[in-house]
């Protein structure tokens, strides 16, 4: 039997890549910890951190790093909602707040609001963010068919009226509420983008959903991949692409709804970073899905440190500091594909 | 086991109230090199699509090594068979080495494989960056890299320049030698009649013509087909079509021509 002399293909090396990334999490994480309305030196954080009575170390440990490690896990969500529809769709625009899904949880998590009795309130709420953003998706999708527009802008154009819409179905929701001062704050916080504080307890279910999330992602990655050569070329190498693409769908909602239950509508982090991964590290979809995710983690981390310490005692929207970066990035790629 | 790779049994395909195919009848043997013709709009992408799978007939059956087609899964059909796009889709930066490792499901891939496809020096080289030659030559070898036993190919040698076209056909005409069965959209007759074994002729929606290709190219109606007039050329038993309005047939018609 003849000898095969396999030629061995230099991958692109992850070893410094992923190093970076993590000394960047890291850091994000340190950096996110530390800011808030009082920014403390390094000694001072280290006399408070080992004093036990005081107010300031309860303060960091039970508030500020559960929530900022929310923000880690929203911010990831965004990232891994963000890789799955540009591969799903081919398209470089597709983010879960342009495509609506973000807005469909929104409505969902505020419909759930006015219905406390239907479920226990923990349930009800995922449940319904998640239904309303897998609806939305499906719905987008499905007029961008209709009007035979479902590539390219089509599908975001679909996106901004379903959007609209659902801005519109969330205000009368809102104006209902409107005697329910509380219901009515969470649901502005949410559409401005706010990320929730929990409590460890708390925080430790949403990080096994995320971690749950996470895997379902990667497991989409390959099919991501072949999705990327076309669709015919996709089913002749054995995909289902229908199936495959509604079961993306499916988990990309899931762990939008995640993102939106634990942080609001918070834009553009799911486009923009997955982008500069792609430029990065190229657009094979498995490494692309971790360092999305790490990456869109890491930079929520900082955007949330700087929304709640840059105006003390006032909070500003973390969703308005990520449309802040975020629009001037959208707009670059849309003149980029368009001169394409 | 079926004694025919690929069969198609009276199909019938539609598109609203116009009929795309119908009763096509096909039976393609292993290692066959067939060419599928015909003028534009004939239908040939259409009946290539619904041999792969991708689209399913109206009526009718596919059977592949004698399982029907719309029972086999994706999967099941993608071990066997590889279908090479007319238009390659290819959306995202991807490098040769990925596309070929997406198509091998390996990371490595064999030394001579690469240099059979003179592919070797382009694996880290971005797809979109390549020319139209290197382009063709980096998708006939994912489509042939996990040893299919049938290629489905449209229009492969579309858009290339001569050398490449004759570089293209010439390679998937040795992998028939080693047993692949090759069904190939082409335009180009006279390449048809260099690598063909047999030549079918496709025109409104229905088999016209579908015989070794020697025959296919003398019968007369091929000329009515194509709606032109072809005059014949022979020599060293190869003919070479060259095709005339009807209104400017030669004078000299169908000629032996003796090497010089």
């Amino acid at each position: 039997m003849a000898v095969q002399v396999l030629q061995p293909v230099s991958p692109i090396s992850t070893r410094f890549p992923a190093m970076a990334i993590s000394i960047g999490v890291v850091v994000c994480f340190v950096f996110s910890a530390w800011l808030g309305s009082e920014l403390l030196s390094p000694i001072e954080l280290w006399q408070t951190l080992s004093n036990p009575d005081s107010v300031m170390r309860t303060l960091i440990l039970e508030w500020r790093i559960p929530r900022v490690l929310t923000a880690f896990c929203v911010g990831a969500c965004l990232g891994m909602a963000g890789v799955i529809f540009q591969g799903v769709f081919r398209n470089p625009l597709a983010e879960p707040h342009l495509l609506g899904s973000a807005s469909g949880a929104s409505v969902g998590a505020a419909i759930a609001l006015m219905l406390p009795m239907l479920l226990p309130g923990p349930f009800l709420l995922p449940l319904l963010a998640f239904a309303g953003a897998w609806l939305t998706t499906l719905l987008v999708v499905s007029l961008a068919r209709l009007a035979r527009v479902e590539s390219g802008f089509g599908l975001i154009l679909a996106g901004v009226a379903i959007a609209a819409l659902l801005t519109a179905i969330r205000g009368l929701i809102m104006l209902t509420l409107s005697d329910d001062a509380v219901s009515l704050q969470v649901i502005v916080s949410w559409t401005l983008g706010a990320i929730q504080t929990p409590t460890w307890q708390e925080f430790f279910v949403f990080m096994l959903l995320t971690v749950a999330g996470f895997i379902c992602c990667l497991r989409l990655a390959r099919g991501l991949d072949i999705l990327g050569l076309g669709s015919d070329a996709a089913k002749s190498m054995g995909l289902d692409v229908s199936k495959f693409m509604h079961r993306a769908v499916l988990v990309a909602a899931a762990v939008t709804a995640l993102a939106v239950v634990w942080g609001g509508l918070i834009g553009f982090i799911g486009l923009v970073i997955p982008h500069m991964m792609r430029w990065w590290l190229g657009p094979r979809h498995h490494r692309l899905m971790i360092f999305s995710a790490l990456g869109s983690g890491a930079a929520l981390m900082v955007f949330d440190g700087i929304a709640r310490s840059i105006m003390p005692p006032a909070e500003i929207p973390l969703g308005l500091l990520t449309a802040l970066l975020g629009a001037p990035f959208f707009l670059f790629i849309l003149i980029r594909e368009a001169r394409r | 086991m079926s004694e025919f790779t690929i069969q198609a049994e009276n199909i019938k395909v539609k598109a609203g109230q116009k009929i795309l195919l119908h009763n096509i009848n096909l039976a393609i043997p292993t290692s066959q090199f067939v060419a599928l013709v015909g003028p534009n709009g004939a239908g040939k992408s259409t009946l290539l699509k619904l041999l792969s799978g991708l689209n399913r007939p109206e009526k009718g059956d596919i059977k592949l090594a004698g399982r029907l087609l719309k029972k086999m899964t994706s999967a099941e059909i993608a071990e066997q068979l590889s279908y090479l796009p007319q238009r390659s889709e290819i959306y995202w930066d991807y490098r040769v080495s990925d596309i070929l490792e997406l198509h091998a499901d390996s990371s490595s891939f064999a030394a001579a494989f690469l240099q059979e496809f003179d592919i070797e020096n382009l694996l880290d080289r971005q797809f979109k960056t390549l020319s139209g030659g290197e382009q063709a030559r980096v998708l006939l070898a994912a489509s042939l890299i996990s040893h299919p036993a049938i290629l489905l190919a449209d229009e492969p040698a579309a858009a290339l320049d001569v050398a490449h076209q004759l570089q293209l056909l010439k390679r998937i005409k040795d992998r028939t030698a080693e047993g692949l069965t090759a069904i190939v959209v082409m335009h180009d007759l006279n390449l048809a009649t260099r690598f063909a074994d047999r030549i079918v002729v496709l025109n409104n929606g229905e088999i016209q013509l579908d015989d070794a290709t020697q025959s296919v190219i003398m019968s007369p109606a091929l000329d009515l087909h194509f709606d032109v007039y072809f005059q014949r050329l022979t020599m060293d038993l190869q003919t070479i079509l060259i095709p005339h309005f009807h209104s400017e047939k030669p004078a000299r018609e169908n000629t032996l021509l003796k090497a010089v």
